[in-house]
């Protein structure tokens, strides 16, 4: 016997993949070898952190009782500025399960409802994060996220880096001067970031544990509210939002030709209608419902695509929707790679089947 | 109804050359379609671009000489030199472009002038009692209605419709320079600290979207069956309301 350490080979070479191990790592000094650490086989436990030396908190808006996209790269930043000595409280503006905030890579979960009032905000956000002194506060670049920011920076008078496109533990850079110049600095106490600037957190689970916010504390400090009343939000009817803004967009291919059923589809769901290309071409629908490079990119949540083949020019109108499902005869259609749910079926009967199961519902 | 348009005189992002940005273009479109005077206040000296903005629909535009920093000035000014005709109601543009680009400074003013503030205003309506109806612009073409006290300020939306460019107004604007006391304005936010370099364009994440692989695949199903389970993945991605059956107009 010597002593000699016997080589693995396949388990050096999954070791120059990156996590997930769909590609190479990229080795700029080429030093693959270096690599090559001995690594732990990995255990499905959850880490935990009693008393972070400092605290990051991302304040992020709850969609339908979960976090987002954009919702898991807030957390995946603030984990990310929490190092390994932070901790990172997620602030959830609706109900967000400790679970899933665990893991996005978040340490502690506070929820707060009805922040229907603008004015209110800053005095319950400041409240929140009072017993946390957070050494940075991240909320997204968003319509409702990029108020309360500056809501909240305006109020307390903390320094703030709106719009940061890059981030590191050492800077924030972002865009100013009219976007001709970037400005590079130490990362602000509050930062804002727009959509898919920063990777969520691929690491071990966090706790997440759920944490009660106290009594809201009688701060003598605090402003008369109540100069603003907000009414009901008016989702725009299907047909008056433009393709490229329309959360749901119901979409005909070759695949389609009974076209009074489609139509009368995407009424009952409410989606706004889209087609490719060669339906355009046919005159079946007109040039503005196309969907791809060379016509709408989307940002829908949700494209339904009956008919439609998945060609290359196609699938990049889809490239920011998150959720795909396709109804199309070929198995081995482009589209069914890309889809969340795929139905292998004729479009001509799946179509009039759910248009009868929804005006049963109606009935 | 009197109401102060805030310009910040910006550039534009491509050609470089004075050019107001497109958000203080829709808040000019929404003072004027309240009706009464609307002015052009601008914390800085006369800048070329200011006349390009007043040439979507103001008469006058007051450069402040003076007061501080940019808050400072605009607050002073709307306390003191306005204080026998105060405005009802001060707009602003979401982000300058050509400074610090924040958008911070409304908010600034808000807090300093303790006045309520609203955000992502698309139109405006009638006002009554002291309230004024507004609609704001949500994503993906939704609305909602609001009302807030006067005085208040308004962020435009950048959707707002934009009233068009006469270059008459251009030419007949008048840049009145007003001098408030105090030292030059700076940014709102002070001297900003860091290093500026030209820009470099950052590529979003890839593939942050996009899922990999297949998800669950039926195979020539049962159609019953098929629609059944497209109806539900639908409700449960949130994309079809709960229920409540066909949309009226189906
Ligand atoms: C420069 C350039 C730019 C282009 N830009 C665009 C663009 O912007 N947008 C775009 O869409 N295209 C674009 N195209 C065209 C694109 O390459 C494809 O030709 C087009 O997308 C195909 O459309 P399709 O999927 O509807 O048709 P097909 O490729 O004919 O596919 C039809 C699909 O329907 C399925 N099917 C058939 N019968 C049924 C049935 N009864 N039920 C269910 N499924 C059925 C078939 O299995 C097939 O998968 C571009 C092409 C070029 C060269
Ligand atoms: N110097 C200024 N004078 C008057 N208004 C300004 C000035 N700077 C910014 N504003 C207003 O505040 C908005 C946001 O600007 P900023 O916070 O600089 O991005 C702008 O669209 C203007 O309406």
């Amino acid at each position: 016997m010597t002593g000699r350490i016997r080589r693995d080979p396949r388990a050096e070479r999954s070791r120059c993949l990156v996590p997930g191990g769909e590609r190479p790592r990229l080795a700029r000094d080429g030093n693959v070898a270096g690599m090559v650490v001995s690594r732990r086989p990995r255990e499905a436990t959850v880490r935990r952190i009693e008393t972070p030396a400092f605290w990051v908190a991302a304040v992020v808006e709850a969609v339908d009782g979960g976090l987002d996209r954009w919702g898991r790269q807030l957390v995946g930043a603030a984990r990310m500025l929490a190092g390994t000595d932070g901790g990172v409280v997620l602030i959830g503006l609706g109900d967000v399960a400790g679970n899933a905030a665990g893991e996005a890579g978040a340490d502690r979960v506070l929820t707060v409802g009805g922040t229907d009032d603008p004015e209110a905000v800053p005095g319950v956000l400041m409240d929140l994060l009072g017993p946390f002194a957070p050494r940075h506060v991240l909320f997204a670049e968003s319509r409702v996220g990029g108020d309360f920011a500056r809501r909240v920076a305006a109020r307390s008078g903390w320094p703030i880096q709106p719009g940061v496109e890059a981030l590191n533990v050492r800077q924030g850079i972002r865009p100013c001067r009219g976007g001709r110049y970037e400005r590079v600095a130490a990362v602000a106490r509050v930062v804002t970031l727009p959509c898919d600037r920063v990777a969520p957190y691929a690491g071990e689970a966090r706790e997440g544990r759920m944490l009660e916010a106290g009594p809201p504390p009688a701060s003598p400090s605090a402003r008369p509210v109540g100069g603003v009343v907000l009414g009901p939000v008016a989702r725009a009817p299907a047909g008056a939002v433009p393709l490229s803004e329309a959360p749901f967009v119901v979409s005909a291919g070759q695949g389609v030709t009974d076209f009074e059923t489609f139509h009368a589809l995407a009424r009952a769901l409410g989606a706004t209608e889209g087609a490719s290309r060669v339906v355009c071409d046919a005159g079946l629908m007109p040039r503005a419902a196309q969907v791809g490079a060379s016509g709408t990119v989307l940002d829908a949540r949700c494209y339904l695509a009956f008919g439609i083949a998945g060609a290359p020019q196609h699938l990049q109108g889809l490239g920011k929707v998150e959720h795909v499902v396709a109804v199309n005869t070929d198995l081995h259609a482009a589209i069914i790679a890309r889809a969340g749910l795929s139905i292998v079926a004729d479009a001509q009967a799946v179509m009039p089947a759910l248009l009868a199961l929804l005006r049963e519902e109606g009935a | 109804m009197r109401s102060i348009v805030l310009l910040s005189g910006g550039i534009d992002p491509l050609s470089g050359r004075p050019a107001p940005p497109q958000g203080e273009i829709a808040a000019i479109g929404l003072a004027r379609s309240i009706g009464g005077a609307a002015e052009g206040l601008h914390a800085g000296g006369p800048s070329p671009a200011l006349r390009l903005a007043a040439a979507h629909g103001l008469a006058r535009v007051d450069c402040l000489d003076g007061g501080g920093n940019a808050v400072e000035a605009l607050a002073t000014y709307l306390a003191t030199y306005l204080g026998a005709d105060p405005p009802d109601l001060v707009l602003a543009g979401r982000q300058a472009r050509g400074g610090e680009d924040s958008g911070m400074l409304p908010y600034l003013l808000a807090e300093r002038l303790g006045w309520p503030l609203l955000a992502g205003v698309i139109a405006v309506g009638a006002a009554a009692d002291g309230w004024l109806s507004v609609m704001i612009g949500l994503p993906q073409g939704a609305r909602q209605e609001a009302r807030v006290r006067l005085p208040c300020i308004l962020v435009a939306h950048d959707a707002a419709p934009a009233p068009p460019f006469i270059f008459d107004r251009a030419r007949r604007a008048e840049l009145r320079v007003v001098p408030v006391a105090g030292p030059a304005p700076v940014a709102a936010e002070g001297a900003a600290e860091g290093d500026d370099r030209p820009y470099r364009a950052r590529p979003r994440l890839i593939g942050a979207s996009a899922r990999t692989g297949a998800g669950q695949v039926l195979d020539h199903p049962d159609i019953a069956e098929a629609a059944t389970v497209l109806r539900d993945h639908l409700r449960a991605l949130g994309v079809l309301g709960p229920s409540r059956g066909a949309s009226p107009d189906a």
